[in-house]
């Protein structure tokens, strides 16, 4: 939030998220913890209407992504942002190796996860 | 008496009664014919003795059979006797008594009046049937064979037997002839049926077990299989002896089963799990292969073998992982689920005490829907309503909230929340509206309509009753939270949710579909 003086030297101050998670309870803490951190959040539920939002216009700085969409694999819109250069962190209900080999080097965080973990990681994401 | 010293001449000591000598000859004859060709023992005794009384004019003749404890004769056949009597079993209990003797050494018998001798042991049953000429005749197949049993030829008169001795001896060792050779000839009947049972078994197993078995050469060289091999591959027993089989292999596994045959004289054992055609489902199947080192040749074992199929047990397998996975992302969603409505109770609740009894409502109206989503049948709107309304507890709940609409199969998707939703609007009621006051109504109604060529569900909560307008609470409410931002969300649903003094209504509008 603007009056949270930890906000301003949040390295998520100001930045555009894209997250997607299909339950609501889970999305709804993500939007709490990153508006929190300052920045702007866009939430989906679903995997069409994300991918359409990736091909769009106004590019996220980094993406927050469930990998099972209501039975759908959030594959094909991490495989579209990356190809846009717009960092991707997983997060998942699976173990790991459940996980393809070929994103052997996308971030991923397991649920449940922490908000610090949350922030740390995607801070780091847009550090680099 | 023919002179030309015919078998006939055998018979010097009928001569007394040339006729009587003519007439056993012809017996014998007659029964010689049958002692040859007949198979059943039985009647060859029971004719034997028949053939004797007739031959001699005796007017019992009997066969006994020694038994195999040496102690004891079981009457076989007879003529003059009761049939009823065969069978009987008589036990030796003399040793010395001339009966033992004859069983012994094959000394025959011959007492001309069995008053006169004491030494026999059945003098008391041969009185008893009033016999007195006797002639004891031991049953064998000649010098040094074993005593089969003894011939009993008896009369009413005192009689000497010793005119017909010999004729009696070549009768009772044509008998005792019979007698082996029925039963070398039943004992190969049976030991051949205990064959061909046995090798019946055996096929049967071979051919019926639901295996692929084979055997094989060191070298993978197959040079026998069951017939399975051929029902399952259609590939024909000639082209798939020696290496042949190899072509019913999956080529990609083909590596692994050389790999195994390699492997298997040093382990032991072959092992390989590996693809195999499978003519009737038009496709290869999984199967797994096991032969272990037998029957040893010149050093070089034979393999036998099986081929086992574990296409199902490996879908199973797969099936499993996949539930395992889907397990766990169902349990840690549900924590996630559990740990957002603690967070929006605690931020809509204006004590602990109200935080916790709201909480736990909730997290029961969650364990409600989980336990819907796991039973087995497939969940009904109406089904759902229903446990909701059940689990309110109060006794006019059918009168005070009543549900209309058709049969309608919930989406699991749809389960949590919706019931979450029920629970939210029958909480509020049970604070403020018609389940508070226990008057006015509760009307749930539902239908499905199809907009868009996509079904939706409409259902409306109409609550009408008589009570004051609440005071609004700043806080966003968890319940106006949840029909107004998590149905949106969640399930892709539009609604319209409003509360006024005697009346709340909320009209719910959710696709059906799969992916909203």
């Amino acid at each position: 939030m603007s009056g949270d003086p930890g906000a301003v030297a949040s390295p998520l101050a100001g930045r555009r998220l894209l997250v997607c998670e299909d339950e609501f309870y889970v999305a709804v803490r993500l939007e709490r913890a990153l508006l929190d951190a300052g920045a702007s959040v866009t939430l989906f539920a679903s995997l069409a209407p994300a991918l359409a939002h990736a091909a769009g216009e106004a590019m996220p700085d980094a993406a927050l992504l469930d990998i099972n969409l209501r039975g759908e694999l959030s594959f094909p819109l991490a495989d579209a942002l990356l190809a846009r250069g717009v960092p991707v962190v997983f997060l998942s209900g699976y173990d790991t190796a459940t996980i393809p080999p070929t994103y052997r080097d996308v971030a991923r965080l397991q649920k449940p996860v922490t908000l610090a973990q949350l922030t740390q990681r995607l801070g780091e994401l847009l550090r680099d | 008496m023919p002179p030309d010293g015919s078998p006939l001449d055998a018979f010097p000591a009928s001569a007394r009664a040339p006729d009587a000598a003519l007439h056993q000859h012809e017996m014998l004859a007659a029964f010689a014919e049958l002692a040859i060709l007949s198979e059943d023992i039985d009647r060859l005794l029971q004719e034997a003795c028949d053939y004797v009384r007739r031959a001699v004019g005796a007017d019992i003749v009997l066969l006994y059979r020694q038994n195999v404890d040496r102690r004891s004769v079981e009457l076989r056949a007879g003529a003059g006797i009761a049939p009823s009597l065969i069978g009987s079993i008589i036990a030796q209990g003399d040793e010395q008594s001339l009966e033992s003797r004859l069983l012994r050494d094959g000394e025959p018998v011959i007492v001309p009046d069995v008053r006169e001798e004491s030494r026999l042991e059945s003098r008391g049953l041969l009185r008893s049937f009033d016999q007195r000429g006797l002639a004891l005749i031991p049953l064998r197949d000649g010098p040094g064979t074993p005593m089969l049993g003894l011939l009993h030829i008896s009369t009413r008169c005192p009689r000497d037997f010793s005119a017909e001795f010999a004729f009696l001896r070549i009768y009772a060792s044509l008998v005792a002839a019979s007698m082996l050779r029925i039963d070398a000839l039943r004992r190969r009947r049976d030991e051949q049926a205990a064959r061909e049972r046995s090798e019946w078994q055996l096929r049967l197993v071979l051919e019926g077990i639901p295996q692929l078995v084979w055997c094989a050469e060191p070298g993978a060289q197959w040079r026998w299989m069951g017939p399975q091999w051929t029902e399952v591959t259609g590939r024909d027993p000639d082209s798939s002896l020696g290496r042949g089989w190899l072509d019913a292999v999956h080529p990609e596994d083909a590596v692994a089963v050389e790999e195994a045959w390699s492997a298997a004289e040093t382990r032991g054992i072959f092992e390989v799990e590996c693809r195999i055609w499978h003519q009737h489902d038009g496709t290869y199947r999984w199967y797994q292969g096991r032969a272990l080192p037998t029957a040893f040749e010149l050093g070089e074992p034979t393999w036998v073998g099986t081929f086992t199929d574990v296409e199902d047990l490996r879908a199973l397998e797969a099936r499993q992982a996949v539930l395992v996975a889907e397990l766990q992302h169902r349990t840690r969603n549900l924590l996630a689920v559990v740990e957002g409505i603690a967070l929006q109770t605690m931020a809509a609740a204006a004590s602990p005490d109200a935080f916790e009894a709201s909480f736990h409502d909730r997290l029961q109206a969650l364990a409600r829907a989980q336990r819907l989503l796991s039973g087995s049948e497939k969940l009904t709107l109406r089904h759902l309503l229903e446990t909701e309304r059940d689990a309110l507890g109060i006794a006019d709940r059918e009168s005070l909230i009543t549900l209309d609409g058709p049969d309608v199969l919930l989406p699991s998707t749809m389960v949590q929340t919706l019931a979450l939703v029920i629970h939210e609007l029958a909480t509020n009621s049970r604070k403020h509206g018609v389940i508070a006051r226990g008057a006015g109504r509760v009307a749930i109604r539902w239908q499905v309509n199809v907009t868009g060529g996509e079904p939706m569900l409409d259902l409306g909560w109409e609550e009408t009753g008589d009570w004051p307008a609440t005071a609004t609470d700043s806080r966003r409410g968890f319940g106006r939270e949840l029909i107004e931002r998590a149905l949106p969300f969640q399930l892709g649903a539009s609604s319209d949710y409003r509360i006024v003094a005697g009346a709340v209504t909320c009209r719910l509008h959710v696709p059906l579909g799969a992916a909203a």
